[in-house]
C-alpha cells in the first residue's frame, strides 16, 4: 500500500440511500400524504407569485378504490422536464428552498409563505405508494406536458404526457399496509390535522366545500369569534380559563435587540390534575403546516399550567418536520414566549385579579409545584396560592393573619404523629398539609424572601408547646401512674379537653425495629455493626423506642385524678384508662398485635371501674 | 434480575392485569419518569411520589425499590448523611422475609455499604469489609452487584492506603465486570483502577486506563475523573499544553452533576502538581464549603486537612493553624477521628 495520502468522493449506494430516507426518515408512514400536500401548497405558491395569472388555487384529493390509487392533484406551476430532473429526481436539493433562498434579497416577503427545504418530502410518497405517477404541466410558456414514473427504486422514466391544465397530478398505488387511505373519511382527517391552517383550498372527494379552514385563529381580526370556530373542531382547548394572542416580541440582547416573529395562542384549561399529562405542551406550526402537538420545550418549564399553538417562521423544523430543532433560533423563541406569558399575567393580575385568582385555584398543585423555579412568576402567585390547612384553605397571608408569630407550622409525611397537630390546634393554630411535594419548595421560597417567617415542622416545636408544670402537687398522681407506664410525666398544655399524650422521640420506630433485627440476626453482615453502632448513639442521646406518657396539667380529669391520688383513692384502672387511651391516639409504634393488646387493657381498666 | 427486567415484568404484569388500578399505574408511572429524569433532584421527587403511592397501595416490594433508588439518587445530590440514613431504613426493612429473594433486598444492602465508604472509609472499613464478604458470597450468580460493592471495596482500600488490599478488590471488580455486559461498569471500572495507579504513581498506566475508560464515558462525575485522571497523567509523562486541555474538558460533564470526592481530590492534585498552589487551596476550599452538613464526613475533614498541609506548604502557617482547628472540628463527626489527629500532626511536624 502506497504510504502518499490521497483524497476520494464517497461513494453512494442509491438503494439503500433511498429505502433509508423514504421509509425510515419519517416515523409516521401517514406523514407522505403531509409531504405532498406541502408540495402542492407550494407549487401554488409559486404560480401565484410568477404567473400572477389571477387562478384560483386549488388541491384535490381523490380516491380510485378499485385501482387502489391515490390521487393529488393541484393547479400550481407545474414542472417542466427540465425541473422534473434536476428537483423532483435529485435527492436533497430542493426547489421551494433555493427559491426562498433567491428572493432572499429582492422579495422575501412573497415566497416565505413556501413550506419545502430538504428536498427529500417527494420521496415520502413512497411511504404511501409502491408506484407513483406524476402528470404535469408547467406554467411557463413553451412547455410541454410530462409523465414521470417510478417504481421507488434508483431508476424512473420520464416520458411526454397528456396533461393539458397547468398542474400536477400524482396517482398513487397504495401499498396494501397504507390501503386505510382509500377511505375519505381517514383523508379528511389527516387534511384536518395537518393543512388545517394552509391557505389554500383542499377538496376531498365529491364534496362541494374545502376541507381545512385555511386561516388561524389568531390571525383573524375578531379573534373571539374564529377561536369559538376552531375550539369546535379542537375540543381540548374548549372551556378554557383565559386565553390571550401571541405577538411579534422584541428581546434585548444587552448588546442589540432583536424582534421575533411570533403568532399563536396560549391558554390555560379549565382543569388540571397532577400527573405525568401535565400541561405545558404546544402545538406548533411552521408556515401554517402543522409540526407536532406535543412539543413540551418552548413553554417555559415553570408554566405546566397553560398549553399553546405557536407559529413563528424562525423554528426549524427537523428534515422529516415531526419536531423542531432546539438551536439558537429555538431559545430565543422560546425566551420571547416566557416574557410575552410573564408580561400578560401580570397585566391580568392588575386588570383582572378575580380571573388570576381562578386559574390558581384550579390549577394550583401545578403551579405550586413548579413557581420556585422562576422569581417573577412567584411573585404573581405568592399571595394567592391556596394552602389545605387543619383549618381550611388558605393563603400564606390569610394564614399569618390568623397565627399571628413568626411561625408557619406544617406537616410532611415524615412527620411521625396526629398529636402535633391536636396540640397545635389546642393553641388554635392551623398547620399546613405539605405532604404533596410542591408544597415545601413553595413555602421555602416564601421563607426565602421574607425572612420574618420561619417554617416549622410540627413535631420539632414541641418545646414551645408544652410546657412544665411544678410537680408537688401531681408527685401522688405521677407515682400512681407510673405504676402502669414507667416513663410519665406531667405538663401544662392545650386544649384542656386532653387528658394525656403518648409522644414518642423521632426515631422510636427505627430503634425498635433495628432493635428486633438485631436480636433475631435478621440484618447482613456488616450493616449489623453498622446499624448496632447508630442504635447504640441515638440511644445514648436520649432517643428511646419507649413512648413518655405526658399528663395535662390544665385537664380538668387529670385535676380530678390528682386529688384522687392524694386522697389515696385512685384505682390503678383508672391510669390504665388514660395511659392506654393516649396510646391508641398517639398512632405510632402501634401494629396489629399491640393494638390488641391495648384494647384488652383498656376493656378490662373500664371493666374494672364499672363492676 | 435488573432493575430494568423487573420494570419489563411489572409493566407486562399491569397490562395482563384488568383489574390493575390507576393507582397501580399510578406508582409505576412515576417510577418511569424518574429513570427518565436526569436531575437528581426532580427524579427524588419522583421516586418519593412513587413510594408513596406505592405504600398507599400496600405494595411493600416495590415501596422497597423506590427505598433503594431513593438512596441513589439522595447520593447523586450530593446528600451522603440523608443517604446512608434512609438506606440504613430500607436494610432495616429489607430484613424481612417476603423480600428474601428479591433484587431490591440485594440492592439495598449493597447501596447501604457503598455509602458507608463514601460518608468515613476508616471508620467503617470493618463493617464494609464484612459486608462486601458476605454480598459475595450471596450474589455469585450476580455481576452487576459485584460490579459495586467490590469499586466500592476498592475505593476504600484506596482512600485509606491499603494498596495490596486495592489491587485485589480491583482484580475482583474487573472479573465481575467482564461478566456483565454494557460499558457502563467497564468505563467506571477503568476509572478506578486509573485512581488505584494514580495512587501508586503509575502514569503510564493511568494515561491507558483513562483513555480506555473515555471511549465510552461513564456518568458525569466518573467521566470527569477520568478527563482530570488523564490530565494528571499527560502532565507528569511531559505534556503539559494536552493536559490543560483534558483539564479543561473536564468542565463539561462537571458542570451538569455533584461534584465527587474523587473530582476535588484530582483537580485539586492536578493544580497542586502544575505548581499552582493558590488553585489547589481554591478547589479544597470549595470542597470544604460544598461538604457542609451534607453528611460527608470524611470528605469534609480531609479537605481541612488538605488545606491545612496545602497553607503550610505555601509558608503560611497562620491560616494553617486555623484549617488544622476547623478540621479538628469537623473530624469530630467521624467513627475514627484519631487519624485526622495525627495527621494534623504529621504535617505540622
Amino acid at each position: 500500500m502506497s504510504s502518499h495520502s490521497s483524497s476520494a468522493k464517497f461513494d453512494l449506494h442509491l438503494p439503500g440511500l433511498l429505502k433509508v430516507l423514504a421509509e425510515h426518515l419519517y416515523s409516521d408512514r401517514r406523514v407522505g400524504l403531509r409531504e405532498l400536500l406541502q408540495n402542492a401548497h407550494d407549487s401554488c405558491s409559486r404560480r401565484r407569485i410568477e404567473a400572477a395569472d389571477g387562478f384560483s388555487a386549488r388541491i384535490q384529493i381523490s380516491v380510485d378504490r378499485e385501482a387502489g390509487d391515490l390521487i393529488v392533484e393541484d393547479n400550481g406551476c407545474g414542472l417542466t422536464g427540465d425541473e422534473i430532473v434536476s428537483y423532483l429526481a435529485t435527492i436533497g436539493r430542493g426547489y421551494t428552498r433555493q427559491l426562498r433562498e433567491e428572493s432572499a434579497l429582492t422579495d422575501p416577503e412573497s415566497y416565505r409563505e413556501l413550506i419545502g427545504q430538504f428536498g427529500l418530502g417527494f420521496l415520502s410518497a413512497f411511504l404511501i405508494a409502491s408506484e407513483v405517477e406524476v402528470h404535469t404541466l408547467s406554467f411557463q410558456r413553451g412547455s410541454e406536458p410530462m409523465l414521470w414514473r417510478s417504481t421507488g427504486d434508483e431508476t424512473y422514466e420520464l416520458s411526454p404526457g397528456s396533461r393539458n391544465k397547468i398542474g400536477t397530478t400524482i396517482r398513487l398505488k397504495c401499498k396494501p399496509s397504507m390501503r386505510f387511505l382509500l377511505c375519505e373519511d381517514a383523508l379528511v382527517d389527516l387534511v384536518q390535522m395537518y393543512c388545517d391552517l394552509l391557505p389554500v383550498p383542499i377538496y376531498v372527494g365529491h364534496r362541494r366545500y374545502p376541507i381545512n379552514r385555511q386561516h388561524a385563529p389568531w390571525d383573524e381580526d375578531d379573534f373571539d369569534l374564529a377561536w369559538q370556530d376552531f375550539v369546535e373542531s379542537h375540543p381540548r382547548s374548549a372551556d378554557a380559563l383565559w386565553k390571550f394572542q401571541l405577538d411579534d416580541w422584541q428581546i434585548d440582547l444587552g448588546h442589540d435587540t432583536v424582534q421575533i416573529p411570533l403568532s399563536g395562542v396560549i391558554y390555560v384549561p379549565s382543569r388540571s390534575t397532577v400527573s405525568l399529562n401535565e400541561f405545558g405542551d404546544a402545538t406548533v406550526f411552521i408556515r401554517k403546516m402543522f409540526i407536532t402537538d406535543s412539543n413540551r420545550s418552548l413553554l417555559p418549564s415553570w408554566a405546566r399550567f397553560v398549553r399553546a399553538y405557536i407559529e413563528s417562521p424562525m423554528l426549524q423544523p427537523t428534515a422529516s418536520r415531526e419536531d423542531i430543532h432546539e438551536d439558537e433560533n429555538f431559545e430565543l423563541v422560546r425566551e420571547a414566549i416566557e416574557q410575552q406569558l410573564l408580561h400578560q399575567i401580570a397585566t391580568l393580575c392588575r386588570e383582572d385579579i378575580r380571573r388570576w385568582n381562578l386559574i390558581v385555584d384550579c390549577h394550583t398543585d401545578l403551579i405550586m409545584g413548579w413557581a420556585a423555579t422562576c422569581d417573577e412568576f412567584f411573585d404573581q402567585i405568592a399571595d394567592c396560592i391556596q394552602l389545605r390547612t387543619t383549618r381550611g384553605m388558605m393563603t400564606v397571608g390569610q394564614y399569618r393573619a390568623e397565627c399571628p408569630g413568626d411561625k408557619i407550622y406544617y406537616e410532611t409525611t415524615r412527620s411521625p404523629s396526629f398529636f402535633e397537630q391536636v396540640l397545635l390546634e389546642g393553641q388554635s393554630k392551623p398547620v399546613i398539609d405539605a405532604t404533596w411535594f410542591g408544597v415545601l419548595p413553595f413555602l421555602q421560597e416564601y421563607a426565602r424572601r421574607d425572612r420574618s417567617v420561619r417554617l416549622v415542622r410540627t413535631d420539632s416545636d414541641l418545646q414551645s408547646l408544652m410546657h412544665d408544670v411544678p410537680t408537688d402537687y401531681f408527685d401522688n398522681l405521677v407515682d400512681a401512674f407510673k405504676q402502669v407506664c414507667p416513663r410519665t410525666k406531667i405538663a401544662d398544655f392545650q386544649p384542656n379537653a386532653i387528658p394525656a399524650v403518648f409522644l414518642y422521640s423521632e426515631h422510636a420506630e427505627f430503634i425498635a425495629e433495628s432493635e428486633e433485627a438485631l436480636a433475631k440476626d435478621q440484618l447482613f453482615p456488616g450493616i449489623a455493626d453498622a446499624i448496632s453502632s447508630i442504635v447504640d448513639d441515638l440511644t445514648d442521646s436520649g432517643e428511646s423506642s419507649e413512648g413518655v406518657l405526658t399528663l395535662n396539667a390544665n385537664s380538668p380529669l387529670v385535676n380530678q385524678l390528682a386529688i384522687a391520688a392524694n386522697e389515696g383513692t385512685l384505682e390503678r384502672a383508672c391510669c390504665e384508662l388514660v395511659c392506654e387511651m393516649a396510646k391508641l391516639f398517639s398512632g405510632r409504634m402501634m401494629d396489629a398485635r399491640k393494638m390488641i393488646q391495648s384494647f384488652d387493657v383498656f376493656s378490662g381498666a373500664v371493666m374494672e371501674i364499672v363492676k | 434480575m435488573s432493575v430494568w427486567d423487573w420494570y419489563q415484568h411489572h409493566a407486562e404484569r399491569l397490562e395482563a392485569n384488568p383489574d390493575a388500578t390507576a393507582t397501580d399505574w399510578m406508582k409505576f408511572e412515576l417510577f418511569a419518569e424518574a429513570t427518565e429524569a436526569e436531575d437528581p433532584e426532580v427524579k427524588l421527587i419522583y421516586y418519593r411520589e412513587s413510594k408513596d403511592a406505592a405504600l398507599a397501595c400496600g405494595d411493600k416490594e416495590f415501596a422497597l425499590w423506590c427505598d433503594a433508588w431513593i438512596g441513589m439518587e439522595t447520593c447523586s445530590a450530593g446528600l451522603y448523611g440523608e443517604s446512608l440514613r434512609g438506606l440504613m431504613k430500607a436494610a432495616v426493612e429489607a430484613r424481612h422475609a417476603r423480600y428474601n429473594g428479591l433484587p431490591q433486598q440485594i440492592m439495598v444492602n449493597v447501596l447501604t455499604i457503598d455509602r458507608m465508604g463514601d460518608v468515613d472509609p476508616h471508620g467503617y472499613l470493618d463493617e464494609i469489609e464484612k459486608g462486601v464478604e458476605y454480598l459475595d458470597s450471596i450474589c455469585q450468580d450476580e455481576p452487576e452487584h459485584g460490579c459495586v460493592y467490590w469499586s466500592n471495596l476498592a475505593a476504600v482500600y484506596t482512600e485509606v492506603g491499603m494498596f495490596e488490599q486495592a489491587t485485589f478488590a480491583v482484580e475482583r471488580l474487573l472479573r465481575c465486570v467482564q461478566r456483565h455486559s454494557g460499558y457502563e461498569y467497564y468505563s467506571s471500572a477503568c476509572m478506578r483502577m486509573a485512581v488505584l495507579q494514580a495512587s501508586l504513581g503509575k502514569w503510564h498506566a493511568v494515561l491507558e486506563l483513562a483513555e480506555e475508560g473515555l471511549v465510552n464515558p461513564p456518568k458525569p462525575s466518573a467521566h470527569a475523573t477520568l478527563l482530570i485522571g488523564r490530565a494528571r497523567a499527560l502532565l507528569h509523562l511531559g505534556d503539559p499544553e494536552a493536559a490543560a486541555t483534558s483539564f479543561r474538558e473536564s468542565r463539561n460533564p462537571l458542570s451538569s452533576c455533584e461534584p465527587s470526592s474523587l473530582n476535588y481530590d484530582f483537580a485539586a492534585a492536578y493544580r497542586e502538581e502544575s505548581g499552582d498552589l493558590h488553585e489547589a487551596i481554591r478547589v479544597r476550599e470549595n470542597q470544604f464549603r460544598d461538604t457542609e452538613g451534607k453528611g460527608r464526613h470524611w470528605e469534609r475533614a480531609k479537605s481541612g486537612l488538605e488545606l491545612t498541609r496545602l497553607y503550610s506548604l505555601q509558608g503560611n502557617q497562620q491560616a494553617s493553624e486555623r484549617w488544622a482547628q476547623k478540621t479538628r472540628r469537623a473530624s469530630s463527626e467521624l467513627r475514627e477521628p484519631e487519624f485526622v489527629a495525627a495527621a494534623l500532626e504529621k504535617i505540622r511536624h
